[in-house]
């Protein structure tokens, strides 16, 4: 009790490096000044690898060991971060509804129920992929026809609130992106960006960008509002569309084509290795290497060449079939690529248009107050 | 802006003074003077949640209006975090019912397509069932409160109190209810009365439980709600597929009596309803396309290829032969086409020969090919220069006589080729002649065999659309596929078995390892079930009834209604007659034939229309009951040799043959096949014992008193009427004794001896196939394999949910204690 936890994080996120520590008599001050880490990262395949792992590794092991336990220290982001655990699990979970049991099965019944089981699972899989690339077919023409990077990553570090006097700080990352939060997006990250340039620098350039003016005077209070609205409109978009991509996702797995795939999936499609008894063994494990490289070579054009043909079928329908039911594929692609097009096009629009809409401050004019 | 203060000043004390809870008493308590003039902050907005059923229905509406507004603010992009994450949920459903939608399209049947939504809703369902049902519930007992409440915001926000763990709204807790009052939680939590800082205790707690209580929801959530989906989709699919089984049922019943009425009185509107809506535009677009090209054309053998395919579009192979034969016939090629190619093909032909014979080039100084040319030419013009080169028979034999005469003249006015050769020259000249003919013979399609195929075509275009819809119908009633009610049935009857049998898990795991294992606990079980007489009589009754229940499905039998399936067969029959009578007045005679008729060219195929009644009649309906039937009386021979244990008789009297014929009845009833009744059960050395076998184990009619008496109800039968299920029994076995009694080893399908009730054409080997029917081992067999992998599939699952039901409620004792060390800190 008695420890004031509402401003520990933001101390350490906000104050300068120069600046002394909160002398707060009743909350216990570490050894040494603690300095700002937060830090924005480069948006690539690296970093969203890294967070990822980071992400999902925590969120299966030490954020339940301190949620389980109660922790005082527990955090809303560690129970948001958690919820990668009941959509990964519930994956497998998925997966393996059809896919444990048949096993046990006679014989005859074992090939069409794993069959089943089989499509299932690469629908889940396919959702999974789909859902994660498409959020793309957003953010990328934001971010080309506006400059804003909606999925600008930054890593927050954070450290503990000591529980006692003898407890030291540790710090704690969490990973979050700039504008992840419409009513709080990261304004505060985006001045002096670059050292070199002067301190509204992104302001300026989105402001230039989307026809707001240059040599604006405040850009950034032009820019902020801009940037609002470009996230509430961008989130909208991912949000309808993402799903909407996962589901052809799983409509694509649902196509025949893909027996085609399981079979070369098969344990009996495997090329076995034997090893040649005249060879010395570095020989031998040198052609296991490559002959293991040869089948998941094989595996993977497989799955390419299946990829296409389900994708012509998901798109032409079945041959037996008129209507609805026999354009259901076309639909779905369509509304999905819609559901991208018109949420991305409605999102560049409320940013170039940003600058007409009837500002409360003119900024063309001196605003003093009486 | 004195004035503006004072205002708020004052709507601050009005505010302040209509305040009547527990803060006001707070403040009232806290000081002897009455502070409710002073200015102080409003008491917030915010308040809690009462979730109740029936607040339910009001709070779903709020929501959805809430979710509405937030997509419309979103589009404009005013949404704020809490309205980006309704339309997270949105998007979620969005692509929920756009997969279940897709999914639908590939699935056949009504109960399946349901499934695809209803799977989708039970998802959902179990996503907001398991926190509540497996955390919320059971957390609210062991400690007190609800961590999953809600709350509304100042800005209209609903969130869950304790989702952020480091801001829980316990300002909002103001006591106006038991589960918002700190002091009873913490009486429900067992915080002692005389703790210092109680409420500040159970805050604690609160948060303590919730944090513990939310990390095991995202622990738990991924197993238990695929788990659940899975587990409630599996026990709602039998309600689901019953209710669709009598909706479609009714629709298709409906249906009958439309093509029934439309039968007799031909009613215009029922012809759009059951006729015109089905036509195929695509194929009668196709033949008039092609007709109308070819019209006054010559045409050819391919040509007349492509107007049988158009005329037969949707047909079988052998319907297609049958229309290209009439085809054949009325588009004889009698005609020759004469055209540049005639020339050109008669010369290259000629000069082939000549120049192999006699060497390279030698054919150019036989004869001048524009001349060929100008004798054609003056051919075709003093014959009136026909319309596409199309001479008649004559003409063209008139023209094939004057091209001999032409290269005979040719040759001969020529000196530079010896006498020898000019004979061998003229005959080659002659032999190119009649090739090249032959290759250019082709009929013209005249406007009144046009007209005829069309009218065929028109036909065959209704034909095929009736034809549908009673197909429609026909396949929702006995097809095997998929939630039919024959499928259904036979499901529901080896279900009823496995049940009645009293099959053990041990059992039915050893037992469905192969047919033969099958068919010995199959015997044990229905020798144990024989010696008991009423346990027997239940048995035979339970599944009697189950089996009969199809008949009345199928028929629909109704009093002064025709029985359904007899308007079924009556509808295939007279359109496919109808369809044959017209088809008849144009000179498609085979293909008539083919639709109602049994002979092409003479040849005997089968038409259409009896495979089709045939298939409905004796393959779906017959085989099902047949192996029904098989079944009972199984269980009657069963019976009956208990009874003769008994000393009842029943059988030759003589104890070491009735031993034999017992045994051995057993084993034919329960296992054989068609092939096993053709070699005779291997009983070859001795004919005598096998006609006995056949006798008391089919042919005598003779039946158990219990069974006599379990069966006697009566029923309706599909094709025949009112009768008892005890008359069918025999009326079986008497025909499959009749059919298979034979004591010859003939394959021939149309044998016949001894017994003739039934003619030699009805003794097919499809109708010996038909009446012996599935064994009663094979049908038991299918469905302890089918009951086997989906109670597997079932125990699996449910013990994967009882685990995680039961650690998630287990720990909810573990939850909340105290932590030692921070005890001794505070």
């Amino acid at each position: 009790m008695g420890i004031d936890t509402s401003n520990a994080n933001t101390n350490i996120a906000l104050v300068p490096k120069s600046a002394p520590c909160p002398p707060y008599p009743h909350v216990h001050i570490p050894p040494e000044h603690i300095p700002e880490e937060t830090r924005i990262l480069p948006n690539n395949p690296k970093t969203q690898a890294m967070r990822s792992f980071q992400k999902v590794t925590s969120a299966f092991t030490e954020y339940p060991v301190k949620g389980l336990k109660g922790d005082k220290k527990s955090t809303f982001y560690e129970f948001l971060t958690m919820g990668s655990v009941p959509y990964i699990v519930g994956s497998a979970t998925f997966m393996a509804l059809f896919n444990a049991a048949p096993k046990f099965f006679p014989n005859f019944n074992k090939k069409g129920a794993r069959v089943g089981g089989n499509k299932l699972a690469l629908g889940v899989l396919l959702y999974g992929v789909a859902k994660s690339i498409s959020k793309n077919f957003v953010t990328k023409p934001v971010k080309w026809a506006t400059g804003i990077d909606t999925e600008m990553p930054y890593e927050k570090v954070t450290y503990t609130i000591p529980n006692s006097k003898d407890d030291t700080p540790v710090p704690m990352f969490e990973q979050h992106n700039v504008f992840e939060s419409r009513d709080f997006p990261r304004y505060d990250k985006l001045y002096g960006l670059k050292e070199d340039k002067p301190r509204n620098y992104y302001y300026d350039k989105i402001a230039q960008k989307n026809g707001l003016g240059r040599n604006l005077e405040a850009s950034d209070a032009e820019v902020k509002p801009l940037i609002k609205d470009v996230i509430s409109r961008s989130s909208t978009a991912k949000s309808l569309s993402t799903y909407v991509w996962g589901g052809v996702g799983v409509m694509l797995a649902a196509q025949n084509s893909w027996d085609n795939f399981f079979r070369a999936l098969s344990k009996k499609s495997w090329k076995k290795f034997t090893p040649n008894p005249n060879e010395n063994r570095v020989i031998n494990v040198v052609d296991r290497g490559i002959n293991t490289g040869k089948n998941l070579w094989r595996i993977t054009k497989s799955f390419g060449r299946n990829f296409v043909k389900a994708s012509k079928e998901l798109y032409n329908g079945p041959a037996t079939e008129k209507g609805f039911n026999k354009h259901a594929g076309k639909f779905a692609l369509g509304f999905a690529a819609a559901l991208s097009i018109l949420g991305a096009a409605n999102t560049i629009y409320g940013a170039k248009t940003a600058g007409d809409r009837k500002m409360v401050i003119d900024s063309d004019k001196k605003v003093t107050v009486d | 802006m004195a004035s503006l203060i004072q205002n708020y000043a004052n709507n601050i004390g009005q505010g302040i003074s209509s305040v009547n809870n527990t803060t006001k008493k707070y403040y009232n308590n806290l000081t002897d003077s009455n502070s409710d003039n002073l200015l102080r902050p409003l008491d917030g907005k915010g308040y809690l949640v009462e979730n109740s059923l029936l607040t339910y229905p009001k709070e779903l509406a709020k929501d959805t209006y809430y979710t509405a507004k937030s997509l419309q603010r979103g589009i404009t992009g005013k949404a704020n975090d809490h309205e980006l994450g309704k339309l997270n949920d949105l998007g979620l459903k969005l692509g929920g019912l756009s997969i279940a939608t897709y999914l639908m399209t590939k699935r056949q049947t009504p109960k399946q397509k349901a499934m695809e939504f209803i799977g989708f809703g039970t998802f959902l369902a179990s996503m907001a069932i398991w926190p509540k049902v497996a955390l919320q519930w059971p957390a609210q007992l062991v400690h007190g409160f609800n961590f999953r409440k809600q709350y509304v915001d100042e800005q209209g926000r609903k969130k869950y109190v304790t989702q952020d763990p480091n801001y829980i709204p316990f300002d909002l807790y103001k006591g106006k209810r038991k589960s918002e009052d700190l002091g009873h939680i913490a009486d429900r939590m067992g915080i002692d009365k005389n703790e210092k800082d109680r409420n500040e205790l159970a805050k604690e707690h609160i948060r303590k439980v919730s944090v513990q209580n939310n990390t095991l929801w995202m622990l738990t959530a991924g197993v238990a709600t695929p788990v659940m989906t899975a587990l409630a989709c599996n026990r709602l699919e039998k309600p689901v597929g019953k209710f669709f089984e009598n909706r479609t049922n009714k629709q298709v019943n409906n249906l009958i009596d439309k093509i029934d009425e439309y039968n007799r009185t031909g009613n215009r509107e029922l012809e759009k309803e059951l006729v015109e809506k089905n036509l195929d535009k695509e194929s009668e677009n196709k033949l008039e396309a092609l007709l109308k090209a070819k019209k006054g054309k010559a045409i050819t053998e391919k040509d007349v290829d492509t107007i049988s395919e158009a005329l037969t579009t949707g047909l079988d192979t052998q319907t297609r032969k049958a229309a290209r034969l009439d085809l054949g016939y009325m588009l004889t090629p009698n005609q020759t086409v004469v055209n540049e190619d005639t020339v050109n093909a008669i010369t290259d032909n000629i000069t082939k020969k000549i120049d192999t014979k006699y060497g390279e080039g030698y054919s150019a100084s036989v004869f001048d090919t524009k001349k060929l040319a100008e004798h054609v030419d003056n051919f075709m013009n003093q014959n009136g220069r026909p319309a596409n080169g199309v001479l008649s028979a004559e003409q063209s034999e008139n023209l094939r006589l004057s091209l001999g005469d032409f290269f005979e003249e040719a040759v001969n006015k020529n000196p530079d080729i010896r006498s020898a050769r000019k004979e061998v020259i003229a005959d080659m000249a002659t032999d190119s002649i009649n090739e090249v003919f032959s290759k250019k013979k082709a009929t013209v399609l005249t406007d009144e065999v046009a007209g005829q195929i069309s009218k065929a075509g028109q036909t065959i275009r209704k034909y095929r659309a009736f034809d549908e819809t009673i197909s429609s119908a026909a396949h929702f009633k006995v097809e095997k596929a998929p939630e039919t009610l024959a499928g259904n049935n036979w499901g529901e009857v080896t279900e009823t078995l496995i049940k009645e049998l009293k099959i053990s898990p041990k059992e039915l795991n050893e037992a469905k390892s192969s047919e033969e294992l099958t068919a010995q606990l199959f015997t044990r079980k229905l020798e144990d079930i024989a010696k008991d007489e009423n346990r027997y009589k239940k048995f035979v009754t339970t599944i009697s009834d189950k089996m009969a229940e199809l008949d009345t499905k199928l028929d629909n039998p109704r009093a002064g209604k025709r029985p359904a399936m007899d308007t079924i067969l009556d509808s295939i029959a007279k359109n496919h007659d109808k369809t044959a009578a017209e088809l008849n007045s144009t000179p498609f005679f085979n293909l008539s034939q083919r639709i109602s008729g049994d002979n092409i060219n003479g040849v005997f195929v089968g038409s259409i229309k009896d495979s089709k009644i045939n298939r409905i009649k004796s393959g779906r309906v017959g085989s099902i009951q047949n192996a029904y039937m098989r079944l009972l009386h199984t269980a009657d021979f069963f019976r009956r040799a208990e009874e003769y244990k008994q000393g009842k008789g029943g059988f030759s009297g003589n104890e070491k043959l009735d031993k034999a014929l017992i045994e051995k009845g057993k084993k034919v009833l329960m296992s054989s096949h068609s092939g096993d009744f053709y070699l005779k059960f291997e009983t070859n050395n001795n004919v005598s014992f096998y006609k006995a076998l056949m006798w008391h184990t089919f042919n005598s009619g003779k039946m158990s008193d219990a069974t006599s008496a379990a069966l006697n109800k009566e029923c309706h039968e599909v094709f025949n009427g009112k009768t008892t299920m005890a008359q069918r029994v025999t009326r079986w076995a008497k025909h499959v004794g009749n059919l298979m009694g034979t004591t010859k080893y003939d394959f021939l399908p149309n044998h016949i001896e001894g017994n003739d009730t039934f003619a030699n054409a009805q003794k097919t080997a499809v109708e010996k196939f038909n009446k012996i029917a599935c064994t009663p081992d094979n049908m038991l067999y299918n469905a302890l394999k089918q009951k086997f992998n989906s109670n597997k599939w079932l125990r699996m699952w449910t013990t994967v949910g009882s685990i995680v039901l039961g650690v998630t409620l287990a720990s909810q004792f573990a939850f909340g204690k105290q932590d030692k060390t921070a005890q001794a800190t505070k």
